[in-house]
């Protein structure tokens, strides 16, 4: 469902992403892992059509979204690190806005948006501005809105930060289920924890370059290690020389 | 720094100081012209110098007062400040005098073809610019720290923003107010000398101080002093100012260590909301269109009404309109040609009106989306389309502001049906227009990550969609002469056969001409907005 072929993304000096060749089928929750600057954040908007590819392609459902960025984007669900939305809307707004841009009909919004307003427990502040939301409640909106349109891809970037553990709970009960009904779903984090328990597979992000890519089970034998993903983490990533030495 | 940015830089740089010269050229001629008038030439130059003065303090008060709130209590970079380990003094000083360059960097751009227009009539040297320099300064703190201390006290009195807002918007219709009224004490009595029935009593009118008790009468007593050679009086005036500024510079400091750290806590507080609309009404007061785009148009007009920068800015807005109209019902028209030029300058003035709104309101409409543009470039939606919206929704409402000026002020020149309709017609067309360089511009040189809107505005694109706009305005008015010579001719000669009607074949031209201009505008704005990385 998402598949990259040496994507390339460079600013300036910088490459940021290296010849990227992934894959991502349908029903599996991928998860990206990288120190700092890695490129995870830039692989998520090159997917999304936010950034453009200095080489190589990104492609959406079989669909290269620099050629067809409509159709790629209807598939499509975004939530990106930092949570900004229109701080003078109120949260039904927000909704109501994305709904109509993702042409979902207003029946289905009129049922589904107090649905996800609940799940998330906002129902309480559905009429109250953005801008007296907590970081936490914006990551939540932000995620009521990416359900609400019912994606086949769902692209989320750090979408914990932010989030009490009963809301991570929640997420990871909700992802679960959205891989259940066969979407495809790839994210970002640092909650290694919640990666090891949730994702299928996982890629290891470093310079810009996947150095390592499989199940936890696949990334513990190539570690050498039994121990928990952290410490496999741990040990891939310094072996790449991209820890610090201790103090 | 990349040769492109350098290169665009020099571009803009290029075009401002070719811009300033015009003005520059203007302002000449017309001082020189001035000077020529027997007996009171000189008076009526110094008179003008007041009046310039009187009109850049009041503007720099309001422009202050109302930069402050956002430089001193909104800026996104004060979260951080408040929270390192510095005094708030130190804070207050440096968002101070970002508040003193935001809000007087284009009014003293704007004056300064003028003062140096009056160099040059009096052939004044280096020394001149120099005592100019050091005048001005005090001027424009004192000025803008008038304005800075009345957004502080406005803080202090009222913190929360549910009455912040009401506020802002009674300081700035009160703002305006006073602007027209000052307006209304009819200044152009200084070029109608037949009112006075003795010359003394109109060369005492040009003697009298305007505005004694202000900085700009000051000022205006330095230059004079520095004309006249009288030393002692260029130095007492001079010190006056500088005295005045320190002195409310360190009466500020004092207020600051009292109300400011209060203030900016308190204005942190969000909106709150009573009114809860039914699911699937949220853009009921849209017309009927397809969702996507009832609801942009939905999200933007919301967005506007609940932005108080932007109340107070349709304030300014409202009291340019009003002060252009009451100028216009105070003009002498004592002769069918003074008449007829002012109709066809008529234009030229309330374009530039429309351009100084699309500057505030068009130019930044893209921009505005700000920190949440990831939610429109990330939807199934088309740049073109959005451009578009971002288009209408401005050309609307500028349209809408130039008919009524068009039609108010044709209705005040009592003019003839030839320029009614030449007004109403150029100028519904050139709104148009306008709005389409704007919403271009803006979409070409986007700044979504800045602190405050002054920043859009004040950015290189803005600049380059003023002069744009000017260029714009001048090039129709010389196009429309074409057509409006050969009819005051033949109104003079022959009143009879003079056509009631524009020519179908300029107005077919124009029509192309400006289809072209929005065209161009729309499509490279679109195209540079769909390429550029989000």
């Amino acid at each position: 469902m998402i598949e990259t072929v040496s994507l390339t993304k460079r600013f300036q000096s910088v490459t940021a992403v290296d010849g990227l060749n992934l894959t991502v089928t349908p029903g599996e929750i991928f998860g990206l892992l990288g120190p700092n600057g890695s490129g995870k954040t830039t692989t998520l908007k090159l997917l999304t059509g936010l950034l453009r590819p200095s080489s190589g392609c990104a492609l959406i459902g079989g669909i290269d979204i620099q050629k067809d960025p409509l159709n790629v984007k209807r598939m499509i669900g975004y939530v990106p690190d930092q949570p900004y939305v229109y701080p003078l809307l109120t949260g039904q707004e927000y909704l109501r806005l994305i709904g109509d841009l993702y042409h979902s009909p207003i029946e289905t919004q009129r049922r589904r948006i107090p649905e996800l307003l609940s799940l998330f427990d906002l129902q309480d502040r559905a009429h109250e501005l953005v801008e007296t939301y907590s970081h936490g409640m914006r990551q939540k909106l932000v995620l009521a809105g990416v359900l609400l349109h019912e994606p086949k891809v769902i692209l989320m970037d750090e979408p914990m930060v932010g989030l009490d553990p009963k809301s991570i709970r929640l997420l990871k009960s909700v992802l679960g289920r959205l891989a259940q009904d066969g979407v495809t779903l790839l994210l970002s984090t640092h909650i290694l924890e919640f990666a090891e328990k949730l994702c299928h597979r996982i890629g290891i992000l470093q310079n810009g370059r996947l150095t390592y890519i499989g199940t936890p089970d696949d990334l513990q034998k190539k570690a050498c290690l039994q121990g928990s993903l952290e410490d496999v983490f741990l040990k891939l990533t310094a072996e790449s020389g991209d820890v610090a030495p201790s103090l | 720094m990349s040769y492109s940015s350098v290169f665009k830089s020099l571009g803009f740089g290029l075009i401002t100081a070719l811009f300033l010269l015009l003005l520059n050229g203007g302002f000449v001629r017309l001082l020189a012209e001035v000077r020529q008038v027997q007996l009171i030439g000189d008076l009526l130059i110094m008179k003008l110098v007041s009046l310039a003065f009187l009109s850049t303090f009041l503007m720099l008060v309001f422009s202050a007062t109302l930069t402050t709130l956002t430089t001193l209590f909104l800026s996104k970079d004060l979260s951080i400040f408040m929270h390192a380990p510095l005094s708030f003094r130190s804070v207050f000083m440096f968002k101070s005098l970002q508040t003193v360059v935001f809000s007087s960097w284009m009014v003293i751009l704007t004056l300064s073809p003028f003062l140096a227009a009056y160099r040059q009539i009096y052939r004044l040297g280096a020394s001149f610019v120099l005592f100019l320099t050091l005048t001005m300064v005090p001027f424009v703190l004192i000025a803008c720290g008038i304005g800075i201390a009345l957004g502080l006290l406005l803080m202090r009195w009222m913190p929360t923003r549910r009455a912040r807002d009401i506020l802002i918007f009674l300081a700035t219709l009160i703002g305006c107010g006073l602007y027209v009224l000052i307006r209304l004490m009819e200044p152009e009595k200084l070029i109608k000398a037949d009112n006075f029935e003795i010359l003394m009593q109109y060369i005492n009118l040009l003697e009298a101080p305007t505005a004694p008790y202000l900085p700009s009468w000051w000022l205006t007593s330095a230059v004079t002093a520095f004309l006249s050679g009288r030393t002692a009086e260029m130095i007492s005036t001079g010190a006056l100012l500088a005295v005045v500024a320190i002195a409310l510079g360190a009466l500020l400091l004092w207020a600051a260590e009292r109300f400011y750290y209060a203030g900016w806590t308190a204005s942190q507080e969000g909106q709150r909301r009573d009114k809860k609309t039914p699911l699937g009404n949220e853009w009921a007061f849209i017309p009927p269109l397809p969702p996507p785009i009832k609801a942009l148009l939905g999200k933007d007009s919301l967005l506007f009404f609940r932005d108080t920068n932007q109340w107070a800015q349709l304030m300014i807005v409202l009291a340019l309109m009003a002060f252009y109209l009451i100028s216009v019902s105070k003009i002498p028209m004592d002769t069918p040609y003074l008449k007829n030029l002012i109709s066809f300058l008529n234009i030229g003035m309330i374009s530039f009106v429309l351009s100084a709104i699309g500057l505030r309101f068009v130019f930044p409409a893209i921009s505005l989306e700000g920190r949440s543009w990831w939610v429109l470039r990330s939807a199934p939606i088309e740049t073109g389309r959005i451009v578009l919206i971002k288009f209408l929704t401005g050309a609307v409402p500028l349209a809408l502001c130039g008919l009524l000026m068009a039609g108010a002020s044709s209705f005040l020149l009592r003019v003839d049906r030839f320029f009614l309709l030449l007004n109403v017609s150029t100028v519904a067309v050139m709104s148009l227009t306008l709005a389409a360089l704007g919403t271009g511009l803006g979409a070409l040189f986007p700044r979504f990550h800045v602190e405050n809107i002054n920043q859009i505005e004040t950015s290189p694109g803005g600049m380059l969609y003023m002069v744009f706009s000017l260029f714009y305005i001048g090039l129709t008015l010389s196009l429309e002469a074409l057509i409006v010579r050969p009819y005051y001719f033949r109104l003079i000669q022959s009143p009879q056969s003079v056509p009631l009607t524009l020519p179908g074949s300029f107005w077919g031209l124009f029509l192309v001409f400006n289809g072209i201009l929005v065209a161009i505008s729309l499509f490279f704005g679109q195209r540079h907005l769909g390429r550029m990385d989000a």
